[in-house]
């Protein structure tokens, strides 16, 4: 009936017919899909409502028809674990998980939501099968390995999880694969001698992994400390790499290895473009005076100055070189430095005065006294009374001394008032039996001076209250000797030279050796004085203190508890009116457990 | 010659001086540790020796026999002490009978038993900190010793934060996973199978009506913090299932409420429960609900004064230096005044609050003492927070408070028939 043409037609309108058709139904799917979408979030907000005000049952309602309609809703999954454990229904948590990984089997949160809760669950037999299951799922993947090792570590199974660990280096086929996770459980294993070499796998070749490497190792209990010098070994073994010794010297310096950290960064410099050795050195020396290690500081220091030019940059890098030098020891270059920084800095400039007052300081320790004195007159002519001229004098005056010239240590000091200056004038009253004197003179000192200083010129003025001129000789030696940096020889002429004095002084020159042993960190040997004080003079002032110092070292000891309980009780009876006797009781409450240490 | 040697006799004996029979231990601003007072004193009953409290007198202070180890345990614990002549001590005596004062004799160390689950550290119970800085000795038991009748080998019992209800004191809201937690629900959960009961829930009932059985039977309870609520429920709790799934797998009884059976508890009555598992409360006993929204700020709480000659007892507790006492939060920190049941003697109460703090009551022929809030020098203590060091609160009034209820066993028993 129809002709072709008409029949072409026909077909032609039937199936635009057919599209258009299809065109609305398309439109009505994808409106459906994103009205789900947006209900999804209404009933994920209802959801969090209802668990709020503790509508657990309804919550889980709603999350149960979230995902009845997208089983794959993760958020929906860890909310409806949150109000099942809440319940104690966690259990009823493993069908829905089982609804996701039907449709997405490698689902990674899935999978490990899984064992996580057969974990919680305790039903190990079936947390094994479902660990099983992912890693046939991925076997190639590191992921599973990882999660799995991390919930028998959990557990405390570390032993177990290292079995997954290893299991999945051989499935996924990498030398290197889970070397951090193989790592750290070794270490917590107690097995430093294979956590080494997989935290050496797992910083690799360019040290990319050394940053989680280090965060791992700083979680253990130990911080690290049992596995630093090996992996420092590990690191710089050859063939090793620019990045790694870089690596193995940031963790030196950590470690407080300074000479190691040096050594290292030494190589690490040769092999640096030149470039790049300024910004290394620069690093090198602010982490090395953060540490407190000022010997690398020093060494970096001095080789960011060869490698920079004579700029002002360069002239503040030499000033803290130069002070770096006095604390290493290295006088000889110090001077160099300071004198270099005098010629360069202005005339009349703070830097370039300070520069020459520490080489005349320089020059009189060296032994060049005559010059030294020469050039302090020339520095007092130039700049009247600055800041240096306290310490400067007084170490020049402190170098006369050294050598019985106490006239013209007198004569150098002059009118020059300062806390240093009056340490000399103390001194040399006190040599003299000035006993006046030399305590005027240690107050006006203290009083300007810091810390230890201070406790030490104090401790000093306490006890010229107590003794006489007599002891006074004995004392000057004494002193003499611990200002020249020889606190054992100080200590030696204390202790040993006071024997024949009445025994309330001796008391008292021996608390004050005892407390130069404690400020040089002699601590067998404050021990050992104190001893001598409870022993020999049990009624003295000094001996409430010498008592509580050594129950308190003593405390320290496992076999020495119950002496030092001894000491303390002591104190306790004996001097019962003594401020010291509460802190005695106190270490008492500590050392027998009635308080927490 | 006779008459120039009796001279001469009479003459020593006036010149001698006059030798102290005790020395008393004042309790008021004077004494330099009051905590560690009443351990001396019970160390002194400990020797066999007996102690006097003043109540009232100086703010509750004691009167020890005059001995040179006495003098020596004070002396080493810091403990001022004032030797007093015979004469002192009739003046003593004259001024408690003229006014509101009593001497209470001591006659015996009680033996002490703290309720704690094994391995648990002493510096998270404010009763074990307090005996422990006193060095007054105690023993530590938990369900198992409860269970097999060896409460009666003690005078004194401490509850402090157990659950009694078998819900972990609901941690599971914000620790669920934690290590310590896990451990507790398994030892818990072992315990219970051990004895035979379906659950932890049973098993903390069962403990709770062995321990009103020892109150029955003369014992002296202690509680404080969480104990104090949560063994009242669990005392009710006959038949009615008030614990959350997390402990037994079942929900609670809709209508627990009200089928609580108030005649088995010692101090409450009447309290709605709180049912809902998310909920950081138990019941609305606590006044102030500390871990939940409607949490109430502290306060500060006062101490009631009581007759010393014709209420001792109460007045013995609350012996104290200072009447007004800054508050302290605790899982169960206060009670709801209209909680309690009749006869219920409050020691101490937040003026003008509908709670009250601190309250004490006979029970067949024991008594209980309740305290609410869990360390007195830790007002908002958090766990794992560090364990408060006494040594910093020698006279503390809020741990005056427990160590009362400690010494308190030691008094003659006519007394504590009053």
């Amino acid at each position: 009936m129809f002709d072709r043409v008409t029949r072409r037609w026909a077909c032609l309108l039937l199936v635009l017919s057919g599209l258009g058709a299809l065109a609305p139904c398309r439109a009505l799917r994808a409106q459906e899909a994103d009205v789900t979408g947006r209900d999804e979030v209404r009933l994920l907000r209802e959801a969090s409502a209802r668990e709020a005000s503790g509508d657990h049952e309804g919550a889980e309602r709603v999350l149960r028809s979230i995902l009845a309609t997208r089983p794959t809703a993760v958020t929906a999954l860890v909310a409806l674990e949150r109000v099942l454990r809440v319940q104690g229904r966690l259990d009823h948590l493993l069908p829905l998980i089982d609804d996701l990984l039907e449709q997405e089997p490698e689902s990674a949160l899935g999978n490990q939501m899984r064992i996580r809760v057969l974990s919680e669950l305790n039903r190990l037999d079936e947390l094994e099968a479902a660990a099983e299951s992912w890693i046939e799922a991925t076997p190639r993947i590191e992921t599973p390995y990882r999660e799995i090792a991390r919930v028998w570590a959990a557990r405390g199974d570390h032993a177990r999880a290292l079995r997954v660990l290893e299991r999945g280096r051989s499935r996924v086929g990498r030398k290197d694969a889970l070397a951090l996770e193989l790592g750290e459980t070794y270490a917590r294993l107690g097995d430093p001698a294979r956590a080494i070499p997989e935290w050496d796998r797992a910083i690799g070749a360019e040290g990319r992994g050394y940053s989680l490497v280090r965060r791992r190792l700083a979680a253990l209990p130990d911080g690290g400390a049992g596995l630093v010098e090996g992996l420092i070994a590990a690191l710089t073994r050859e063939p090793s790499s620019t990045a790694r010794r870089r690596a193995a010297a940031d963790l030196a310096i950590s470690s407080g290895l300074g000479a190691r950290a040096e050594a290292i960064a030494r190589q690490v410099l040769d092999a640096l473009p030149e470039h790049q050795r300024a910004p290394f050195l620069v690093e090198m020396a602010r982490r090395a005076e953060g540490a407190a290690l000022y010997p690398l500081a020093y060494w970096a220091y001095g080789a960011l100055l060869e490698v920079g030019g004579e700029d002002a940059q360069s002239l503040a890098v030499r000033s803290r070189l130069a002070e770096l030098a006095l604390v290493v020891g290295d006088t000889a270059s110090a001077m160099q430095h300071f004198r270099v920084i005098e010629q360069a800095s202005a005339t009349g400039s703070a830097e370039r005065r300070y520069a020459i007052a520490v080489r005349i300081e320089l020059t009189a320790r060296d032994g060049d006294i005559e010059e030294a004195i020469r050039e302090l007159e020339s520095f007092r002519t130039a700049y009247g009374d600055p800041p240096e001229i306290d310490a400067l004098t007084a170490a020049i005056a402190d170098v006369l001394l050294g050598r019985g010239e106490v006239e013209r240590a007198e004569r150098v000091v002059g009118n020059v008032t300062g806390p240093r200056t009056y340490l000399v004038r103390g001194r040399i009253a006190l040599g003299r039996g000035d006993v006046a004197g030399a305590r005027h003179a240690l107050l006006a000192a203290a009083s300007g001076l810091d810390g230890p200083d201070a406790t030490e010129a104090l401790a000093l003025v306490t006890l010229l209250g107590r003794i006489g001129a007599g002891s006074c000789e004995l004392l000057s030696r004494a002193v003499a000797r611990a200002m020249q940096g020889d606190t054992v020889g100080a200590i030696t002429i204390l202790v040993d030279e006071s024997e024949g004095l009445v025994a309330a002084e001796r008391a008292a020159v021996l608390d004050f050796a005892a407390g130069l042993a404690d400020r040089a960190r002699l601590p067998a040997e404050a021990e050992s004085i104190r001893r001598t004080i409870v022993t020999n003079h049990p009624g003295s002032r000094e001996a409430p203190a010498a008592l509580l110092a050594l129950g308190r070292s003593l405390a320290g000891r496992p076999d020495g508890i119950e002496e030092a309980r001894h000491y303390l009780e002591r104190l306790v009876l004996e001097h019962p009116r003594s401020a010291l006797a509460p802190q005695a009781r106190r270490e008492l409450d500590r050392l027998q457990g009635r308080t927490p240490r | 010659m006779r008459q120039s040697i009796l001279l001469l006799v009479l003459t020593a004996f006036i010149a001698m001086p006059a030798r102290a029979q005790y020395v008393l231990v004042p309790m008021d601003v004077s004494q330099a540790n009051h905590l560690k007072a009443y351990g001396l004193t019970y160390w002194t009953l400990k020797q066999g020796l007996t102690a006097e409290w003043l109540l009232n007198y100086r703010s509750g202070s004691f009167l020890l026999p005059d001995q040179s180890s006495v003098r020596r345990e004070a002396a080493l614990r810091g403990v001022v002490i004032e030797p007093v002549t015979a004469a002192q001590v009739a003046q003593i005596r004259a001024e408690i009978e003229d006014n509101n004062m009593e001497s209470v004799i001591l006659e015996k160390a009680p033996t002490i038993a703290v309720y704690t689950p094994p391995n648990s550290p002493p510096w998270d119970d404010a009763v074990t900190l307090a005996l422990t800085y006193a060095d007054i000795p105690y023993d530590e038991v938990w369900d198992a010793e409860v269970l097999q009748g060896r409460l009666k080998d003690y005078d004194w019992l401490h509850l402090h934060h157990e659950d009694f209800t078998g819900q972990y004191s609901k941690f599971y809201i914000n620790y669920a996973g934690a290590p310590w937690l896990q451990e507790e629900v398994q030892r818990n959960k072992a315990m219970a199978a051990e004895f035979g009961y379906a659950n932890v829930p049973e098993l903390k009932k069962a403990v709770a009506e062995e321990i009103r059985r020892y109150v029955a039977e003369g014992g002296f309870l202690f509680a404080m913090c969480t104990a104090t609520e949560t063994i009242e429920l669990a005392l009710g709790a006959v038949d009615v299932d008030i614990a959350a799934p997390f402990s037994d797998g079942t929900p609670p009884d809709a209508d627990a409420s009200s089928r609580m059976q108030w005649g088995r508890t010692f101090a409450f009555q009447g309290a709605e429960l709180q049912l809902n598992p998310s909920v950081n409360a138990f019941s609305d006993i606590d006044g102030h609900q500390v871990n939940t929204p409607w949490r109430q700020p502290l306060g500060a709480f006062k101490l009631f004064d009581f007759s010393a000659k014709f209420d001792p007892v109460p007045s013995m507790l609350v012996q104290n230096h200072e009447n007004v006492i800054p508050d302290f939060y605790g899982l169960t920190t206060s009670f709801r005044r209209d909680r309690l049941k009749p006869g219920t003697i409050v020691l101490a109460e937040e003026e003008g609050a509908p709670w009250v703090k601190y309250v004490h009551g006979t029970y067949g022929e024991g008594t209980w003492t309740f305290l609410g809030g869990h360390d007195p020098e830790d007002p908002q203590h958090q766990i794992g927070d560090a364990p408060t060091d006494l040594a910093m609160h020698p006279n503390s009034p809020g741990y005056r408070l427990i160590l009362n209820n400690v010494l308190f066993p030691a008094a003659k028993k006519k007394t504590l028939k009053t």
